[in-house]
């Protein structure tokens, strides 16, 4: 598999892989940042890892270390990377509601893919969503297995409020924003799930390397929902992962 | 305890930053010029990276219930403890009851605020700071509001009233931000590279915490989207209009829209700065040059020389950022009180010099007055004139009373170290030798 290593600036490099979402390249990536948390790279001056799909940013102390001594260190801990894949992978079920005032650029999405909004969102609900890392809120999961039948671009100009739980298109990713937050997704739907909650251990309900499956409600159950969740009695769902390769 | 009667136009409780979680989408938060906030948590006696106030534009009105020493470095925003301005830069006694407000200043953006003892808020993973976009961290993960009340630590060093920073922040027009090319450079077409080395651009009120966000010309990109990853602190981000937004402390930690070039940590901390309205340009550095001027910037920062204890007799220091590469003249250097040329010419008589290389100004801006003019009297401390290297201001003062007998160097004229700058006669005691008077150097508020 190929690697690069690219200098950031005067703190980072970046381990860059294949460009495609792909669960084998992630799982490559995960690991190579699970690796760079470790004592022994703390102690050669990494101060953090952030995998992405395809790469992991490394921020590194410029004062102990360089570009280059962390990329030599990488590339040590790639060759000793463990690519076997995950054991017992589950599937956490979100309720979501679409469209509407839950999703204000569902027709745009589905005119821009020539299909009605419900066939996009029979699509976007019909399919069991790797989570490929968090990021960009705290409990953000990015998520693999967009079919490219709804893919759709960003916002030219992000908007710079969205509001919490909403579900997006980008291009050929989706996602749930945690919280309010400034974005450029195209927004479909809602939860009122949070996936971050500050007073829960631990704080962030997703983890990487397992699934994500979409259950469309009408707003009445979002409602009913959304207060279940204020009062703290709501619970998600999930269920082993059953098919296909894990992660 | 400090209370808040009115918050500011932003003003959030920030350290130096939370890291190690960032891979679960905590933003890394922290003060947006970080080189304010060391110096003043230095000046104060605290731990470089103790938590202190970012102050933002428009600052809050605050009440100390309890005496405390305080320091304000970063923009002058008009600092103001009861009825005497707090001058950026100086530690001051806060007491009991004594109120601090900002009247406004007319340049930079973030003042800082720093307690000796810290601001004692319950720190959340590691960090005090406020993480906007997560809610997270500081004062309930938002900004400041009348009635929030923010314990104070205990200082554990003697904080010494009266120290002060030995040079200033000033603000630049246009700043220029030295950026390292990458991660998606080859997003990007040859030509996009040359607009971003030559064009200026000017920030726009929509800029925020989590990023400066550009007018001006437009970087056009060679193909579409990239994954989502993790983002660097100064990351020019380029949005398909082209307009280019530079990531701040606030920022996300992971992103879609390429990244021409990363900006030198040092520059983002000065373009943290940089009001709606100011202007920016690029200038590339290598990877290599990036990681040099990032450990002179800290080492600076944490070194001695930047602090002058109060009555302790001034003496030059080497400027704050090292020379960019191809600069005429490089770092100056000190001047060693033995190297001082010429002996006193008579009793009564002294020499103000110039401490290190750079242009010397007569005035405070081409539209003033100069400082002084012969014939006029001075008072020992007083400003007489400035001298610029490296992008600061030096204020050169006269360590004694007396008059000015003549102005040796014209404005703009570019000095050497130890080169004379003007004569002073008088007030000088009688039957003291007169001796060559060192230009002092201190910070301008």
């Amino acid at each position: 598999m190929t690697v690069r290593f690219e200098p950031a600036g005067d703190q980072g490099l970046y381990v860059r892989f294949e460009q495609r979402i792909d669960p084998a390249v992630n799982r490559r990536a995960r690991r190579l940042a699970r690796r760079l948390g470790e004592a022994e790279a703390a102690s050669r001056g990494v101060r953090e890892a952030i995998p992405s799909y395809a790469a992991v940013y490394v921020l590194f102390d410029p004062v102990r270390t360089s570009h280059g001594e962390v990329a030599e260190l990488c590339a040590a801990l790639l060759g000793q990377l463990d690519d076997r894949p995950q054991d017992a992978p589950r599937v956490y079920r979100l309720p979501v509601a679409y469209g509407g005032e839950f999703g204000p650029d569902l027709d745009d999405v589905a005119r821009h893919c020539g299909l009605s909004p419900d066939e996009v969102v029979a699509v976007h609900a019909g399919t069991d969503y790797f989570i490929y890392f968090l990021g960009f809120t705290p409990g953000f999961p990015f998520l693999g297995g967009l079919s490219p039948r709804i893919a759709a671009p960003r916002l030219p100009t992000p908007r710079t409020r969205v509001p919490a739980g909403s579900v997006g298109i980008a291009g050929h990713q989706t996602g749930v924003y945690p919280v309010e937050s400034p974005g450029g997704w195209r927004l479909i739907g809602r939860t009122p799930v949070p996936l971050y909650d500050p007073r829960r251990r631990p704080p962030v309900l997703l983890a990487a390397g397992h699934y994500l499956r979409f259950e469309p409600i009408e707003a009445a159950a979002y409602a009913r929902i959304e207060a279940e969740c204020r009062n703290g009695r709501y619970q998600i769902a999930s269920e082993p992962y059953a098919r296909g390769d894990a992660s | 305890m400090i209370e808040v009667l009115e918050p500011g136009l932003l003003t959030t409780v920030q350290d130096l930053g939370r890291y190690g979680h960032q891979r679960y989408g905590f933003s890394p938060a922290g003060a947006a010029d970080p080189a304010a906030l060391i110096l003043g948590n230095r000046l104060v006696g605290n731990d470089p990276g103790a938590a202190a106030l970012e102050i933002t534009l428009l600052g809050p009105v605050l009440r100390f219930t309890q005496p405390a020493v305080i320091a304000v470095t970063g923009a002058d925003l008009g600092a103001m403890l009861g009825e005497t301005p707090v001058p950026v830069g100086t530690v001051v006694a806060a007491a009991a009851g004594e109120i601090l407000r900002f009247r406004g200043g007319a340049s930079g953006c973030r003042a800082y605020l720093c307690v000796a003892g810290g601001i004692d808020v319950p720190p959340v993973l590691g960090s005090r700071s406020t993480d906007l976009l997560g809610r997270v961290g500081g004062v309930e993960g938002r900004p400041l509001r009348a009635g929030d009340r923010l314990p104070v630590g205990a200082a554990h060093a003697a904080a010494v009233p009266g120290r002060r920073l030995r040079w200033t922040f000033v603000a630049e027009d246009p700043v220029e931000l030295r950026v390292v090319l990458g991660p998606q450079r080859d997003h990007f077409p040859d030509e996009t590279v040359e607009v971003l080395a030559s064009g200026t651009y000017e920030v726009l009120p929509s800029s925020d915490r989590t990023g400066v966000r550009l007018r001006g010309p437009a970087l056009a990109r060679a193909r579409e989207e990239v994954l989502s990853e993790g983002q660097a602190l100064g990351a020019v981000q380029v949005p398909p209009d082209g307009q280019p937004i530079v990531l701040l402390a606030g920022r996300a930690t992971v992103g879609g829209y390429p990244k021409l070039g990363v900006v030198v940590t040092p520059d983002v901390a000065r373009l943290a700065q940089a009001r709606p309205g100011d202007r920016v340009r690029f200038r590339i550095v290598t990877p290599e040059e990036a990681l040099r001027i990032y450990r002179d910037w800290w080492s600076r920062l944490h070194g001695d020389e930047v602090l002058a204890a109060p009555g302790e007799p001034d003496r030059p220091i080497a400027p704050a950022d090292p020379a960019p590469s191809g600069a005429a003249g490089g770092p100056a250097q000190p001047v060693a009180p033995g190297e001082r040329a010429g002996a006193a010419e008579g009793a009564g008589r002294a020499i103000v010099r110039a401490p290190f290389a750079g242009i010397f100004y007569d005035r405070p801006n081409p539209q003033a007055r100069p400082y002084v003019r012969p014939g006029d009297r001075v008072e020992a401390g007083a400003t007489v004139g400035l001298i610029e290297i490296m992008k600061s201001f030096y204020e050169v003062t006269a360590e004694r009373a007396g008059m000015v007998r003549a102005v040796l160097v014209e404005n703009e004229q570019p000095v050497e170290a130890g080169q004379p700058l003007l004569e002073l006669v008088g007030g000088v005691a009688a039957g003291e030798a007169a001796e060559d008077v060192e230009g002092s150097t201190r910070s301008s508020p």
